[in-house]
This record gives structure tokens, C-alpha cells and sequence, in this order.
């Protein structure tokens, strides 16, 4: 049986339909399958994004028609709320056939005197135009019109133009998505190409389908292409990487699941030179089969990063060894413990400070104090107290003269109030016991710890150091029996994360009175560990703590 | 960070700024303060009163800034002043010796002759 000549016709769309993906191209194709069989002229109308409409595809049979047609949509381009059909079928969806045209109703859906004087001319007799609908938004319309003495259009060839503008929305549409995504794909790639970071695309193999010019010149390669063309496993053989722990990593294994960000220590093979690398690695599923296929690799140089975090650890250990004691003098039946966290790894060189320091003829002063604020600052203020406090004592300045001499010194530090509390204990080793001096700027009162473990508060508070005049100090004295011990704290002790509940003067005399029976270091660690566990907030202070327990005859 | 902890409300009664602190004033929520001690009307009025009667917590920093504030009020002529704050804000002031050097006062609104 002899196909019919709408079949025929949509045999046709189908093939042409199949073979373009370019929508510029598709929609002329399809506006050429019908000329000259079943329209003089047939147009193709799209709704742009902005709802404006604008002409996609003419053809006509005769020559300079078409061109003709294009000139006028785009000096009188149709109205989207007016008369012509092509604006209406696209507002309502709905085909239109107009099988027998006339001037005056040609004059009625002109864009202007031109457009209705092209009509009249060309002699419009008949025409259909259809909505090009495809999943369920109407891209434009589709037209086609029969001139002079042509048959006019029926319904039968209403059906035919709406069953070929179905077959060519839908593929206008995949090839409207198709472009859209070969965009996408194109700005990804011009990021990806552009991007400082190095990005490779590996398959299971370990062979390189994608890498941008930072990768090949990450691993020393030429080019490219030249990481691209290589066998398997390329990347591996130009660079070592190893983690922070010296364990070996391979490349290609990174990109097994997605993990955390790791940092490597990268060593490029030829030309042995290292650099630290964050890599970020993920898994990419074949879209078909769901199951992981490549992994996409992102390398980013941290190099100065990490030199500078090294340098900065660096100088804050220089520092942090200048503002504490290495070591401890010792006092003789003296026990002396101290424990120091500082608030936070990137506050090492913290604001506490303290120090034990011989005098001479039996006695030894006993420093511990809080710098206010944190960083850079705040360590060099506490370098300034330890030491201007330092060279008072080795000048044999009394302890009320060395605060003085420190309130003085911080007094001419540059603006910006900077504070400092103290507390100086000076100790001197009798023949049976010890007595105690406690000199006191603005700093918690140091616990005195009985044999039974009763602590009580010694020496009076006085003024803090830097600001405040006139400075109110005085000392006052105390006995240090064998057994008994001195705790001296910083704030940090009673104040480390209070959002969570404080350790007060009154919970560290309970911790005393618990911890009796421990040695003094046990003590320390213990009311430490009390401290930080409360100390759970972000903005903790230092905790330091210094302990000295004269020790019984037993224990000498 | 959570730096929401100290909210401050400036209210102003005849010539006299008063500033109410409540929650935690530390190295965090400093600036919020300095702030506010800049403000046209803490500038311009003839006192100045930090109501710290609801203050859970002051660190040496917020110490450090009240004393500024006090410094800043004396050089323009200000009276200056601060209610009683919680327990850890009236130990810290004891504590530090700052306490004697403060006016301290019972209500913001009390006569400062």
C-alpha cells in the first residue's frame, strides 16, 4: 500500500527530526518539509524568555519571500498581546485554522502598514498555525500558509500541521536543552580551565580524562594533553604524596569515597621539589548506571599557608619559652609543681605567667600573674611583666617596690590600657618552718592548704597593674608548717568557661579538701582537670597553677 | 561565635546616659560597648551610668574597656558611674582593686552630686 502523503510527510520530520541537536537548524529543517507540498510559506515562531516573540525559521517557495518575511519580524516584530494568530495561539494554546483569508482581515493582524502591504501582496489565502507544546510549556508556534488560487486548508490538514508541530516542539525542545547544557558545560569548563586550583578527572583505572593547566603544572607536566595521552596511573608517577604522618598516599585511591580535606606534603619526582596540598576528592557516578565511574580530584596549593602556620608556631613556642621558666629553681624540703594550659592552639603564647626565683639568704619569690587580653599583645606585655618583675628581684627590690615598678612600666606602654595582675609570694626557709609574704595586685587571693586539706584565702586584695592610680598594695604574712602547701592560681582557674558553671574560690576549696591524700602534682592535675572540663566555651582564659608544699621530715 | 551573649540598651533620662548591660561582656563583646560609648548621645550627656545589675560575667577585657569608659568620661567632664553587677562582676571588681575606684551606685537613677 501506497503511503499516504501525510504519512509520508511525518516519516520525513521523524528522520530530519532525529538528526540535529542545534535548534537553529532543526526548526529550518522542519519549516523546509513543508514547501512546497503543503505550504507556500511556513514560519516558526518562538516566545522568548522575556515573553517578547521572535521569527526562528522561514521557508517559501518562491524566492526572496522568505527574506522578505525575516526583514519585516524584525523591524514590526508581532506583539505578543495582539491580533496576529501567531500571538494568539501562543497566549492560548489552542491551533488555529483559517481557511479562507481576505485583505481586510489581513489589514486586521498586520504589524504595521509593510507587514499587511507584504500579505496583500504575497496574496495570504489560507493558512493554519499550531502552538509548539512540549512538557507542557508552549515554546512558540508553528505556521503555514497557502497563497493566490491554492486549495484552502482543511481540517484534515489542521491534524497533519499539529501532529508535525507536536513531533517538532518536542524536538525543538531537546535540542533547546541540549545547547542550554552544552553552555553549562562550556562555562564549567572555562571555570574549571581558568581555575587556580588543580583538577583532575580520573577513571578506575587511574588514567586522566580531564585535568586543567594548574594540574599538569602541579605534576610537572608539559602539557595537558600530555597527562591526558599518558598510561594509567599518571599522576602517581609524577608525584608523591605523603600524609602529615609520613604514610604514603596514592592518588588514585583518594577519590575512593567522599572524605575529609587532606592535607599532603606533595613531592614532584623529577624535579624533587615539596609542596603542601589540601586535596578535596569526590566521586562521580555514571549517570547510566548510577555506580561510581571517575573521581574528581581538587588540589589546592597551601604551601605559604602552611610555611607561615609552621613560622607562627614557631616564634609562639620562641615565645612562649621566653614568658615561662624552663625550669624551676629548687628550694630546699621544698616540693614546687606547676601546670600551664594555654587558651586555645593559636593563643599559645598566652597571657599567664609565672616564675620561681631565688634571692638569696634563704628566700625565693614565688610570681604568678594574668595579662589581660590574648596574641601577640598580650605576649609581649607578659614578656615585659615577667621580666621587669624578674630584674626587681635580682635588684633586691622588695615585693610592693616590683609592682610598683611594673605598674610604672605598663603605665608607659603605648596607649591601649594594658593590665596585669600579680600576686608575689616571697618564701624564706627558716630552720622549722617557712614563712610567707603575699603581696597581692589585683590577683586571686592564693589558697594556704592545711595537712587535713582546709584551705583558706591569704594576703589582701590591692589594686590591678597599668591603669587604675592611686595602686593600693600591701603584704601580709603567713606561716607554711610542714605538710602544709600554697596554691596559686590565675583567673582562668576559676573562671574557664562559666556559661557552663564556674569553678569559684569556693568549689577550689572543696577540691583541696578532697584531694588531701594526693601529692602535690596529683592535687594540681586534679584541679586542672576540673578547670577544663568546665572550661568548654570558645574564649577560655590560661590556666595556670603553681603549687609549693614544705615537706615533713619523713618525706626529706 | 555566639557574640549575642551581652545586649545593651542605651536609654537616656534628663542628662544622664544610661547604659544596661546584661549577659557576658568580654573579649567578644567589648566592641559592642566601645560602640555605644561613642554614640552622640553617651558624648553628649552631662553623666554616664553602666547599669551592670543584670551582668552574669565580666572577663579582664570588659574590666579594661570600663575603665577606658571611665578614663573617656573624666576627660570630657562626665560624671561616671556603675550599679552593682552579679557575683562574679562584684568579686572581679573586689578582686582587681577597681571596686575602690569606682562610684558605685544602688539604682541608675540615684542622684550623683
Amino acid at each position: 500500500m501506497a503511503r499516504s502523503p501525510a504519512t509520508a510527510l511525518l516519516v520525513e520530520a521523524g528522520a530530519v527530526l532525529a538528526t540535529s541537536l542545534d535548534p537553529r537548524t532543526t526548526m529550518s529543517q522542519v519549516a523546509k518539509l513543508t514547501v512546497p507540498e503543503l505550504a507556500d510559506l511556513c514560519t516558526i515562531d518562538l516566545l522568548a524568555r522575556d515573553g517578547s516573540i521572535a521569527e526562528a525559521a522561514v521557508a517559501a517557495s518562491r524566492p526572496g519571500v522568505a527574506e522578505e518575511l525575516e526583514a519585516l519580524r524584525a523591524s514590526n516584530p508581532l506583539r505578543p498581546d495582539g491580533e496576529h494568530p501567531v500571538a494568539r495561539v501562543i497566549r492560548g494554546g489552542e491551533p488555529e485554522l483559517r481557511a479562507q483569508l481576505d485583505d481586510a482581515t489581513l489589514r486586521l493582524f498586520a504589524e504595521g502598514d509593510a507587514h499587511a502591504a507584504f500579505m496583500v501582496a504575497q496574496r495570504y489565502r489560507s493558512a493554519t498555525i499550531v502552538p509548539l507544546l512540549a512538557r507542557g510549556r508552549t515554546l512558540g508556534a508553528l505556521s503555514t500558509l497557502r497563497f493566490a488560487d491554492a486549495k484552502p486548508y482543511t481540517q484534515d490538514d489542521l491534524a497533519l500541521v499539529c501532529e508535525l508541530g507536536r513531533r517538532a516542539a518536542l524536538a525543538i525542545d531537546n535540542a533547546l536543552i541540549f545547547s542550554e547544557l552544552q553552555r553549562i558545560e562550556q562555562r564549567l569548563e572555562a571555570v574549571l580551565v581558568n581555575l587556580a586550583e588543580a583538577v583532575t578527572l580520573t577513571d578506575e583505572s587511574g588514567g586522566v580524562v580531564f585535568a586543567n593547566g594548574a594540574a599538569a603544572e602541579l605534576v610537572g607536566a608539559s602539557s595537558v594533553s600530555e597527562l591526558i595521552e599518558a598510561p594509567p596511573g599518571e599522576i602517581a608517577r609524577r608525584l608523591l604524596l605523603r600524609e602529615e604522618s609520613g604514610a604514603e598516599v596514592v592518588p588514585e585511591s583518594l577519590a575512593g569515597a567522599r572524605g575529609e580535606p587532606l592535607v599532603v606534603r606533595a613531592t614532584v619526582r623529577a624535579e624533587g621539589e615539596e609542596r603542601w596540598l589540601l586535596i578535596r576528592s569526590c566521586p562521580l557516578a555514571d549517570p547510566e548506571t548510577g555506580r561510581p565511574r571517575w573521581s574528581l580530584t581538587v588540589y589546592e596549593d597551601i604551601t605559604e599557608v602552611k610555611r607561615a602556620q609552621l613560622a607562627q608556631a614557631q616564634i609562639a613556642h620562641t615565645l612562649q619559652q621566653a614568658l615561662l621558666p624552663s625550669e624551676l629553681p629548687e628550694i630546699p624540703s621544698v616540693e614546687i609543681a606547676v601546670r600551664y594550659t594555654a587558651a586555645g592552639e593559636l593563643n599559645e603564647a598566652g597571657g599567664d605567667f609565672y616564675d620561681v626565683i631565688e634571692q638569696g639568704d634563704g628566700r625565693w619569690l614565688l610570681v604568678i600573674g594574668d595579662v589581660c587580653g590574648k596574641g601577640p599583645r598580650a605576649a609581649g606585655v607578659t614578656a615585659l611583666a615577667r621580666h621587669t618583675l624578674r630584674a626587681g628581684a635580682l635588684a633586691g627590690l622588695e615585693p610592693l617596690a616590683m609592682l610598683r615598678l611594673l605598674h610604672e612600666a605598663l603605665r608607659r606602654q603605648p596607649p591601649g590600657a594594658d593590665l596585669c595582675t600579680a600576686c608575689l609570694v616571697t618564701l624564706v626557709r627558716d630552720a622549722d618552718r617557712t614563712r610567707l609574704s603575699v603581696a597581692l595586685a589585683g590577683h586571686p587571693q592564693p589558697l594556704l592548704i592545711g595537712t587535713d586539706g582546709w584551705a583558706r584565702p591569704i594576703g589582701r586584695h590591692g589594686t590591678l597593674l597599668g591603669v587604675v592610680e592611686p595602686l593600693r598594695v600591701e603584704e601580709r604574712s603567713a606561716t607554711l608548717s610542714e605538710g602544709e602547701s600554697l596554691l596559686l592560681y590565675t583567673d582562668g582557674v576559676a573562671e574557664a568557661g562559666r556559661s557552663h558553671g564556674t569553678l569559684s574560690e569556693q568549689g577550689l576549696i572543696e577540691l583541696c579538701a578532697a584531694g588531701r591524700e594526693l601529692s602535690l602534682s596529683a592535687l594540681l592535675a586534679s584541679v586542672e582537670e576540673a578547670a577544663l572540663l568546665r572550661a568548654t566555651g570558645p574564649r577560655r582564659d590560661d590556666i595556670a597553677l603553681m603549687g609549693v608544699r614544705l615537706l615533713t621530715g619523713a618525706d626529706r | 561565635m555566639d557574640d549575642a551573649r551581652l545586649t545593651i540598651e542605651l536609654r537616656q533620662e534628663s542628662d544622664r546616659a544610661i547604659l544596661a548591660l546584661e549577659g557576658e561582656f568580654d573579649l567578644g563583646s567589648v566592641p559592642l560597648l566601645e560602640r555605644e560609648l561613642e554614640s552622640e548621645q553617651v558624648r553628649g550627656a552631662a553623666a554616664v551610668v553602666l547599669d551592670l545589675s543584670r551582668l552574669e560575667f565580666m572577663d579582664s577585657t570588659g574590666l579594661r574597656t570600663l575603665l577606658s569608659a571611665q578614663a573617656s568620661a573624666a576627660e570630657r567632664r562626665q560624671a561616671f558611674a556603675v550599679t552593682e553587677g552579679g557575683e562574679q562582676v562584684e568579686r572581679l571588681l573586689r578582686v582587681t582593686g577597681v571596686a575602690e575606684h569606682l562610684r558605685i551606685i544602688v539604682s541608675p537613677d540615684e542622684a550623683l552630686a
